[in-house]
């Protein structure tokens, strides 16, 4: 979850969102760099006495002021599109959780063997035991298994809300009517918080998202004792 | 020195040649007449700036692009492998459940 002061992404806790920190490092970094040329031009054409300096012509500067942006573009698109497709693969995936948005809370469905159904909501501030997060923890958890692909389908029951965790890489629309797709794998067990990204009324701020990794052992007991309590 | 015509050109021209030596030592005029002022540069000072400032502005931003990428990229990428390479998941589970954390198991109380 996000610290106070923090001004970078939370650490990542699947392969995708690694991949996009690394992305935002190499974009960072040539925003970087154009950023201290610009400033270092600017500074130099406002500290000086000459005059006419506004009418220039010369064919070797238009050249390279042409193909150095393309070849710096070229340098953001390629490993950009290439995380778009990683992102976009969904490899044979162990389990599909499907999370449905409410005003106000969230709704998970585990339909692939029995139909395992629960709502999410949040945690009241006055209700909170010692260690817990305010805003940000949850009446029941999204459980997973660990390091096991797993799809999530998103939709919504009422208006637009999107179901997004932040350290999974993950932000997906919740549209009433449509099933979004989405896969994530988790590299290490944890709790991981997200809240609602799209606006949809007086509570958007109080539906998070808590997404349980544990090993899939207990994964199953989990989903039997709820099967057994349902 | 008599003069007898001092309104005259040809009068002035007479004088000027007759003593001009007189007038050279007294005015300097030969050591002007031998050396002169060197024509100030005019035209390209825009280029000239350009052509001093534009490498310096490239290579300031290349250099804290590499400092970027040494300072905050390539660390990342090593502190993200180095914590999984030695990273025993069972361990920090327990670890974590024995916090108590989890919903979906109970701390065994080991």
């Amino acid at each position: 979850m996000a610290h106070p002061s923090q001004l970078g992404f939370q650490d990542a806790a699947s392969p995708v969102m690694e991949e996009l920190l690394h992305f935002h490092d190499h974009a960072l970094m040539i925003v970087l760099l154009i950023s201290t040329l610009v400033l270092y031009i600017i500074v130099a054409m406002v500290s000086t006495k000459l005059t006419n300096k506004y009418i220039l012509d010369s064919q070797e500067i238009e050249i390279v002021w042409t193909i150095l942006p393309a070849v710096i573009l070229i340098l953001i698109a390629l490993p950009s599109l290439r995380i778009l497709y990683l992102m976009d693969e969904v490899n044979d995936p162990h389990l599909t959780i499907k999370a449905v948005g409410h005003q106000w809370y969230w709704s998970y469905e585990y339909t692939d063997y029995e139909e395992l159904a629960f709502d999410s909501y949040m945690v009241p501030t006055q209700d909170l035991l010692p260690g817990q997060f305010r805003l940000l923890e949850t009446d029941h958890r999204m459980v997973v298994p660990v390091e096991s692909p797993t799809r999530i389908l998103v939709s919504a029951e009422d208006v637009l809300h999107s179901w997004a965790v932040p350290s999974l890489g993950i932000k997906m629309d919740a549209v009433p009517g449509r099933l979004n797709q989405t896969a994530f794998i988790t590299s290490r067990p944890g709790l991981f918080y997200g809240q609602c990204s799209e606006i949809c009324g007086a509570n958007h701020s109080f539906m998070p998202i808590v997404v349980e990794a544990v090993p899939l052992k207990h994964f199953e007991e989990w989903s039997t004792l709820l099967l057994q309590d349902a | 020195m008599t003069i007898r015509c001092t309104t005259s050109p040809q009068c002035l021209e007479a004088f000027l040649v007759k003593y001009r030596k007189v007038l050279q030592c007294l005015t300097f005029a030969d050591q002007y007449s031998k050396m002169s002022l060197a024509k100030p540069v005019m035209r390209g000072l825009l280029g000239k700036r350009l052509r001093f400032h534009l490498p310096i502005a490239f290579a300031l931003s290349l250099m804290a692009a590499a400092a970027f990428k040494f300072g905050v990229t390539e660390p990342r990428k090593r502190a993200y492998a180095d914590f999984y390479k030695n990273y025993d998941a069972t361990k920090e589970f327990n670890n974590m459940r024995e916090a108590g954390i989890f919903e979906s198991v109970r701390p065994t109380g080991k």
